[in-house]
């Protein structure tokens, strides 16, 4: 793995990597791919048994791509609004869309129920929080399953947020946060 | 301080993205038929996995090609939903998968309300069936038996109810 490029979305606020293997910026790519039947269809007959858990009502593979063409445009016109103007409709910002990592403890979707699922998406993207207002996208993926690391899709996005954060401490202290919006 | 350091770094060796933004912009402006075009994408590819489980022709997207008349390379665009399809296209495929992605929204009741019409204008019944020159997309009566049939298979199952 290596970074080759990073991008600015937007000046002193988002910042997205390109690995070596990608055409595109991790952000970028998130929206191509979450827009791609032929990638979308692919992606849900893989992790068929994982739509089939009841958690997702029976929805099925056509449903799943439709699905998440939708939350793809509600998520990007977000981003879009606050490249824009700083800010979403409902007033939140980067800072507050995203929130810490929680790599996979049950609790998770317990936490989603607490704040009431104002869109349940399966669509994530992780970053690295590097102060109040500035962040690096690192990655994105459709999460399916309450864990992180029972999927090696979702593994890679973890190896992906080390890496990077590797990159950019350069060996010192700094610990900086995993990050994800979802 | 090493936030400072990453801060710099990154605001001196950045790249300026325009390719999300563009493309972002390109997809809310012309989300109306893009909508369109995937929601297509989506029924073909699910025609075609059907076919592959039954073994039926067209199963691949080669075969979707040769089908339409088309390169292989047209059918994985079309695949990709973002081509702004055609009506002559989008009826080819829906012959080549034998499925309706246009409704033409024909109803039963339409045409006996046409038909009982032209019996008040005193027009005897087999004129009535002889006017209509195309039949491909009619459910055809015949008044004298009071049965239905048509030839397309989507009205014959509103005819069988």
């Amino acid at each position: 793995m290596k970074i080759i490029n990073t991008f600015a979305i937007v000046k002193d606020s988002l910042y997205s990597v390109q690995y070596d293997t990608e055409m595109l910026n991790e952000f970028a790519k998130c929206f191509e791919l979450w827009n791609d039947p032929i990638y979308l269809r692919e992606f849900f007959e893989q992790h068929k048994e994982d739509l089939d858990n009841k958690f997702w009502n029976g929805i099925t593979i056509e449903e799943a791509i439709i699905k998440t063409k939708e939350d793809a445009r509600l998520f990007e016109e977000e981003l879009l609004s606050i490249a824009e103007t700083g800010k979403t409709e409902k007033l939140e910002t980067l800072s507050t869309l995203f929130e810490p990592l929680s790599k996979g403890i049950i609790e998770d979707f317990e936490k989603d129920k607490a704040k009431g699922m104002k869109r349940s998406s399966w669509l994530r993207i992780y970053a690295i929080r590097i102060e109040a207002n500035l962040f690096i996208i690192c990655g994105g993926s459709i999460k399916l399953t309450p864990t992180m690391n029972k999927r090696p899709h979702l593994i890679l996005e973890l190896d992906k947020l080390e890496f990077t954060r590797n990159y950019l401490q350069e060996g010192e202290d700094e610990n900086l946060d995993f990050v994800e919006i979802n | 301080m090493s936030i400072n350091n990453i801060k710099n770094r990154l605001r001196e060796f950045s790249k300026k993205d325009n390719s999300w933004i563009e493309r972002a912009k390109y997809r809310k402006e012309n989300k109306a038929w893009l909508d369109i075009s995937f929601a297509i994408a989506v029924k073909v590819m699910s025609s075609l996995k059907s076919n592959k489980a039954a073994n039926v022709f067209p199963k691949t997207q080669k075969e979707l090609a040769k089908a339409l008349d088309c390169s292989p390379q047209y059918v994985n665009k079309l695949l990709k939903g973002s081509e702004k399809l055609n009506i002559e296209t989008i009826s080819k495929i829906q012959k080549a998968l034998n499925i309706i992605i246009i409704d033409i929204g024909l109803k039963k009741k339409n045409v006996e309300m046409v038909a009982q019409q032209e019996v008040i204008f005193n027009k005897k019944k087999v004129i009535i069936i002889k006017n209509y020159k195309k039949l491909d997309n009619v459910i055809q009566c015949n008044f004298t038996t009071n049965r239905e049939h048509s030839q397309i298979n989507e009205y014959r199952k509103v005819i069988n109810g």
